[in-house]
């Protein structure tokens, strides 16, 4: 019996259409009923460098990238040399025949390598040969046992929305399956096997924040492009006139978080997007909306540092950064989503803490989260309540005097906010330190009363978050504690652990300011151990657990490489670990 | 406070006493900008001002207007914001000229691009004078300040020609000590559908003496006595880049042009005013099955 699970990844040139026909493979196999994720791995170029995209494919819930490889695709020689000792021991390499040289001996066990003359098909078919990525298409789909129906629809469906040659590109697909049909005998160890398609969607990340911000009624997103943050720009770009926002790429990062804080102020929801190297230059505006209270979300897409560091790469190097970014100390509100589906579901959340506590909100992901493409189901996407905070009713204001906008007396440290064009709420929004009607003062006493306001924000906000809940099993051997983009890897391990017998069980921090104070003490509580999972070097969430609660993990699993976690190395290190 | 009846300068002042050095150029600013809200009959309320940091932008606490004080360079993408959120007000971003040149630099060059209906309005008194008057990029050759105690070796920054060259549709200059002359430059900005944009020479008597009253009083002149056409794009650039030593107050350049926000048609609306409760998304996600 073949294995339905398996790992599919092509590899090229940059420039040879690698993501579009990663992407053809994922929503194929996404309408036949199967889970799909799928990674995209490519340097910082538009050409010259080596692109490769990975599909992971199961009809049951698959959350990363799992490896080995069970059919490696390789355009060029660099994507065999690159990868193949990636490939599973009963797997295969199609190789671009005439191009790339390789044999059955450099893979790893007893798979095998088939030579497919994808430039001669292109070639024959009148084609250009950057289509020969269509034509290893084909072949995969063939030597998977697909049928060719699903495949010829999503070419259809792809080549429709860019305007071009449809019609070749079917028949290149036809020739690479047709080829395989007729000179592969041999029975391969992994096919695909559909499933009825419950209607599921595949969306990245960045498309989950980007619908989430629409559905929050964000009005305005501005921002300046900086890998992996940039789709989300592109996105609520292409959104722009259907639900009527202003979407506006500013001069640099400086201007966005600027021009989002005012709209802010000027109280329509309104967000801005970068990565690390961006958010550097927006600290000192992120500081200065936390001393004026004004709502405001921001997006830190992280990318492995320092500075320029690596910048289509993955890593969670950022989780200090953001608690601890611009001068002196406001109130940090961090959510770290740790799927699309999260991504979607915070950064709604987003918009209401940041009303609701007049304050800006950093949603924190990685190049993992944020490009990532993965299957969805159950999205809500109809209307829902929003929490605008605050806000006083024109109605009720004296025209003719100025409000008192930063009063102290408010059990909550939110203060009643008018927006600007209401008469009677003029005011002064002040980045100096100032008194309760906003002048600025520099008594120590005012001072005192204003930075303990600002502060319990988030004392209250720390009662009304959800506490994270613990996945898995009880009386668990081993309890992962993690962040982020992460949690896809620790689910697929999970998965593997279990069924070598042990009991493992899952406490996904979503919250990491207010930090869920009480649960983590609870589960570190009962936890026989706890291993903290993260992407960087020196284990960020668990120093900021230690300085809350004074707890310690019994490991750390770390890594910061700039590739997402494998499951197989969680594995691999708990087995070590915990002997 | 707002009387609505009638408004004059007290409409828009508040109780904080101001706390600029006598005989600074500020004073007369002011006056020049209160006025021109006055006479246009514009509500406190209805006038967002966004500061920058620096002496003119301690001005933040004396306008009872929404009074916005935010960090070094930053007053324009603010305003920007402010407008594309509530295109109903009137909005002004106000600064000095080591804010406005030297940090805000980039900002002034690409919101001018953008033609934005907000006005600029710059008190140029060519120091850094709440940090104690160091070199600005408008102060002269050879100035010495604490900064440059050998005297300023940079070449000085043209806010005008940089103003007119990158898209400004409206670029003036006015001049602290005749305040009713920018008092009318300032209603002109106001009124101006576009990116306004003022220049206003000011006198800093505690760190400026090199620039003083009677050193402008030798060099300025009015373009209007020159019957200059401030629709001529080339006798503005000319006027901004002029060499005879003189310097020239009044309209530079003022074109009609489509504004930003008359080029998205979200806008139509005020964003601020549109209904965001009944989002519904469930049809546009065809794209992701």
């Amino acid at each position: 019996m073949a294995h339905t699970t398996f790992d599919w990844k092509i590899g090229g040139p940059a420039g040879y259409g690698i993501k579009s026909v990663g992407a053809m493979f994922a929503r194929a196999l996404l309408r036949q009923g199967l889970y799909v994720f799928a990674y995209d791995e490519y340097p910082s170029l538009i050409r010259g460098g080596h692109n490769a995209y990975e599909v992971t494919v199961s009809p049951d819930p698959v959350y990363t990238t799992r490896r080995p490889v069970s059919l490696l695709v390789c355009l060029d020689q660099m994507t065999f040399d690159e990868h193949r000792h990636e490939v599973a021991e009963d797997g295969a390499a199609i190789i671009n025949k005439g191009q790339v040289e390789a044999s059955d001996n450099e893979l790893p066990g007893n798979a095998n390598v088939y030579a497919i003359p994808l430039d001669e098909i292109v070639e024959q078919q009148g084609g250009e040969k950057v289509m020969r990525n269509v034509v290893g298409l084909g072949a995969s789909f063939a030597l998977l046992g697909g049928e060719f129906a699903p495949l010829k629809e999503i070419i259809e469906f792809t080549f429709e929305k860019k305007g071009k040659e449809i019609e070749l590109n079917v028949r290149l697909a036809k020739a690479g399956y047709d080829y395989v049909k007729a000179h592969v005998q041999h029975e391969f160890a992994y096919s695909i096997k559909p499933q009825k398609n419950p209607d599921r969607m595949i969306m990245s990340g960045n498309e989950g924040i980007a619908w989430g911000a629409i559905k929050a009624g964000c009005k305005m997103y501005a921002a300046y492009p900086m890998t992996p943050a940039s789709s989300v720009l592109h996105n609520l770009a292409a959104q722009a006139r259907n639900y009527q926002m202003v979407v506006k790429h500013c001069e640099d990062e400086i201007s966005a978080v600027n021009t989002a804080v005012g709209a802010g102020y000027a109280g329509i929801r309104a967000m801005t997007g970068t990565s690390g190297g961006g958010f550097s230059l927006m600290s000192e505006t992120y500081g200065m909306a936390g001393m004026m209270e004004i709502p405001v979300v921001l997006i830190n897409a992280t990318r492995p540092g320092p500075s320029t560091g690596m910048p289509t790469w993955t890593g969670q190097g950022d989780l200090r950064f953001v608690l601890h970014s611009s001068q002196d100390e406001f109130p940090r509100f961090v959510l770290a989503p740790g799927d699309t589906v999260q991504c979607f579901e915070l950064t709604q959340v987003a918009f209401d803490l940041a009303e609701r506590y007049q304050t800006p909100v950093v949603i924190l992901t990685d190049k993992e989260l944020a490009e990532s493409y993965q299957w969805v189901e159950n999205l809500d996407t109809k209307p829902r309540a929003l929490d605008r905070g605050a806000v006083v009713d024109a109605k009720n204001l004296t025209p003719g005097k100025l409000f008192p906008r930063y009063v102290t007396d408010v059990p909550d440290g939110v203060s009643p906010r008018p927006l600007p064009g209401m008469a009677g709420g003029e005011h002064v929004a002040n980045s100096d330190e100032h008194n309760e009607e906003g002048f600025s003062e520099e008594g120590s006493e005012m001072r005192v009363k204003q930075m303990d306001k600002r502060f319990r924000k988030i004392a209250e906000a720390a009662k009304h978050i959800p506490p994270p809940e613990l996945e898995g099993d009880k009386n668990a051997d081993l309890t992962f504690v993690s962040w982020g983009s992460t949690r896809g890897a620790i689910l697929e391990a999970m998965k593997d652990l279990r069924a070598q017998g042990m009991k493992v069980n899952f406490l996904q921090i979503k919250y990491i300011s207010p930090l869920p104070i009480q649960k983590i003490k609870d589960v570190f509580g009962k936890a026989k151990k706890v291993a903290i999972v993260e992407g960087n070097k020196l284990g960020q969430l668990a120093g900021w657990i230690r300085e809350h609660t004074g707890l310690t993990p019994d490991y750390k699993i770390l890594k910061y490489d700039g590739r997402p976690f494998f499951p197989d190395e969680i594995v691999t290190t708990v087995r070590e670990e915990l002997k | 406070m707002a009387d609505e009846q009638k408004l004059t300068q007290r409409s828009y002042t508040t109780e904080y006493t101001p706390t600029w050095c006598p005989g600074c150029g500020n004073f007369g600013i002011m006056p020049a900008t209160k006025g021109a809200y006055a006479e246009l009959g514009l509500k406190p309320h209805e006038v967002a001002m966004i500061f920058g940091i620096g002496c003119s932008s301690n001005g933040s606490n004396f306008y009872s207007v929404y009074s916005f004080h935010g960090i070094h360079g930053r007053s324009l993408p603010v305003a920007s914001g402010v407008k594309l959120a509530n295109s109903d007000l009137t909005v002004i971003a106000d600064s000095g000229d080591g804010d406005a040149y030297g940090e805000g630099i980039s900002h002034f060059v690409h919101t001018a691009r953008t033609n934005i209906d907000i006005t600029y309005l710059v008190h140029d008194n060519h120091l850094y004078s709440l940090t104690t008057g160091q070199t600005s990029p408008t102060s002269g050759e050879g100035m010495k300040t604490k900064s440059m105690p050998f005297g300023n070796i940079d070449h000085p920054f043209n806010p005008i020609a940089v103003a007119i060259l990158n898209g400004a549709t409206f670029v003036a200059q006015g001049f602290s000590s005749d305040i009713p002359h920018l008092k009318e430059l300032i209603k002109q900005a106001i009124q101006h559908k576009g990116f306004s944009f003022i220049n206003i020479l000011q006198l800093c008597p505690t760190f400026n003496k090199v620039n003083e009253f009677p050193w402008y009083k030798e060099r300025v002149i009015k373009l209007e006595d020159e019957q200059h056409d401030a629709s001529d794009y080339q006798a503005a650039v000319n006027q901004a880049i002029r060499t005879d030593g003189k310097i020239p107050l009044g309209v530079y350049y003022q074109i009609e042009k489509p504004s930003y926000g008359d080029r998205i048609q979200q806008l139509e609306t005020p964003l601020i005013k549109h209904d965001i409760t009944q989002v519904d998304i469930s049809k546009s996600l065809a794209a992701y099955r």
